[in-house]
């Protein structure tokens, strides 16, 4: 059966696609070691995702050079340091977006559904040609936004620009960098205030963590951690709920553990004095 | 000058915004040192909301009237304490009052062709707005832009409000914007049309509605609509109407040359109730009106 893909876009820049693409597609391949799954790195010329994989010392050739013809599709392809069923076709540092075409792309994505059955696609900010580029190939889509005023009418943007593209793309919605105490002090959106503009399928939410700076510096995605409550979970759910299981909104309030968090800190600052 | 004939139009100062004295005090004052000069003899009358004076209150207003030598008319009130209190000061006080919508030609009431009035006066309007305004014939007929890429497919649609009214009726090109698969105009659509514009579902904003007729969008309505583009006649912008089911928060409404915004006041955190609303132009202002009161 040939592969779906899955698009990750937004629209503005710094929301979250690339940490969401990274995280989700490892989670989705540790879940499930049956299933292979693949990365591209659309953002040609700015690109980040080998750096959130840790993969970086290890990428040879990249899609500019599978696109122009210099190498074959598996020489480009890079394999994942923990997961086996895991691969990243990495962007070129060295060009700009003008270098690949949506009709290039097309038959590229085409060619990788024959090898792997989930290819998740993490595309650069912007509606310009990068955009273009990743819509070519994509089945479905998710619109990444964090619940601030310019995210949103960006993200409704880039959604009127999916509903208006000739292919019929599915549309999910993941909501990132959720703060439930600015919440629940009327002094950030709600995820039903953000639903109300954008009226698109919810996919998931994803609460604000420290860990992950910690873990897009050093490499290593926050899916993989032991972490309960936290983003890394958050992004395991999403993937849960990509196959079909169905897991309960993650609760950004977080009511109990802030309470324990909160005393334990107390007892520490004592103990240190 | 007789009086009897003559009727006086005082000049309207609102700070019915104002929800106690001291506010309303505050721009009042600022307003007399403004535009003292430019006021000069007119008649003048005060409208203030509903909150209830107090005598020392009566009294400073008193001074501040009598001391900058306005010509006052009357003051507006909704209470009537206020109205007994300003009325013993030696005021004409008067009640503020509602505006209804007029009983002008509708898309509602076209289809009861007995109410036109004569034949003659509808012959005067139609060749005008058989011709198309010259600023917006470059643009195709139904244009909605999500991409540099023209849109042909809602060109084709036939306004399904032809049917149904009469064939010489004064409104005479609706485009229909039906959503069939999507749930609302999104940001970055651009809807320009030569004539009326009806809009089945939400604008969200960013988007930017102009048509040289009416607008009415059956949802919620943000973003910058521009009604009645090209036209400056008065008597026509009096019939050109913006109406949503609610209007939104950035909303920007331009009717003719007229235009309005809505205010900041209230943002995403206070949820307003739906309730449907008309902007149109009466006296060179864009109004708000309700349906209920």
């Amino acid at each position: 059966m040939p592969g779906k893909t899955i698009l990750f876009t937004s629209g503005k820049g710094g929301v979250g696609k690339t940490t969401s693409t990274a995280n989700i597609s490892v989670a989705l391949a540790a879940q499930d070691p049956n299933i292979n799954v693949c990365m591209i790195d659309m953002d040609i010329g700015l690109r980040n995702l080998d750096i959130q994989l840790g993969l970086e010392n290890r990428i040879v050739y990249n899609l500019v050079d599978v696109v122009e013809g210099s190498c074959k599709t598996r020489q480009a392809l890079v394999k994942d340091k923990k997961l086996p069923n895991l691969a990243l076709l990495p962007a070129a540092q060295t060009r700009d977006k003008t270098a690949v075409s949506p009709e290039q792309m097309v038959k590229l994505v085409d060619e990788l559904r024959e090898m792997f059955d989930l290819i998740l696609i993490d595309s650069p900010a912007g509606i310009e040609q990068g955009f273009h580029n990743s819509i070519a190939g994509a089945d479905e889509a998710i619109i990444i936004t964090t619940p601030e005023m310019s995210a949103v009418r960006d993200a409704d943007r880039v959604i009127g620009l999916l509903e208006a593209h000739h292919k019929k793309i599915n549309c999910w919605l993941v909501i990132n960098r959720l703060r439930g105490a600015m919440i629940k002090s009327n002094d950030m959106m709600s995820v039903d205030d953000v639903m109300e503009i954008l009226g698109v399928k919810l996919l998931g939410v994803i609460p604000e963590d420290e860990n992950i700076i910690v873990s897009t510096n050093k490499g290593e995605p926050l899916a993989l951690s032991k972490q309960v409550n936290g983003a890394g979970q958050a992004y395991r759910n999403i993937a849960m709920r990509l196959t079909g299981v169905e897991v309960p909104l993650m609760d950004v309030f977080n009511e109990k553990q802030n309470i324990i968090v909160k005393q334990f800190k107390k007892l520490r600052s004592l103990i240190k004095f | 000058m007789d009086q009897a004939n003559s009727i006086i139009k005082p000049l309207i100062i609102d700070l019915s915004r104002f929800s106690n004295w001291l506010k309303a005090k505050g721009e009042l004052l600022s307003l007399i040192s403004k535009s003292h000069s430019f006021w000069g003899d007119t008649p003048l009358t005060l409208r203030f909301s509903d909150f209830h004076f107090s005598q020392e209150e009566v009294e400073s207003l008193k001074n501040i009237l009598e001391e900058s030598n306005l010509c006052v008319y009357s003051i507006q009130t909704n209470s009537k304490i206020s109205a007994k209190l300003i009325s013993d000061a030696g005021f004409l006080a008067e009640s503020i009052p509602i505006i209804r919508p007029r009983n002008q030609p509708s898309i509602r009431l076209i289809k009861e062709s007995s109410n036109i009035p004569a034949q003659q006066t509808y012959q005067q309007i139609q060749p005008e707005i058989q011709e198309p305004s010259p600023k917006l014939s470059t643009v195709s007929p139904l244009k909605i832009d999500f991409s540099t890429k023209q849109q042909t497919q809602q060109q084709e649609k036939r306004p399904i409000l032809e049917t149904v009214l009469p064939s010489n009726s004064y409104i005479k090109n609706t485009a229909f914007v039906g959503m069939h698969e999507i749930v609302a105009l999104r940001a970055g659509a651009l809807v320009s049309y030569d004539g009326n514009i009806l809009i089945m579902g939400d604008v969200n904003p960013g988007c930017q509605i102009k048509a040289t007729g009416s607008v009415i969008v059956q949802g919620k309505l943000c973003g910058s609509v521009h009604a009645g583009f090209g036209i400056e006649d008065d008597a026509k912008l009096e019939t050109i109407v913006v109406r949503a089911l609610k209007m939104g928060e950035p909303l920007q409404i331009s009717i003719g040359e007229y235009s309005a915004c809505s205010s900041n006041e209230s943002n995403i955190y206070s949820k307003q109730k739906i309730y449907p609303e008309t902007a149109r132009v009466i006296d060179g202002r864009i109004w708000r009106v309700s349906d209920f009161e």
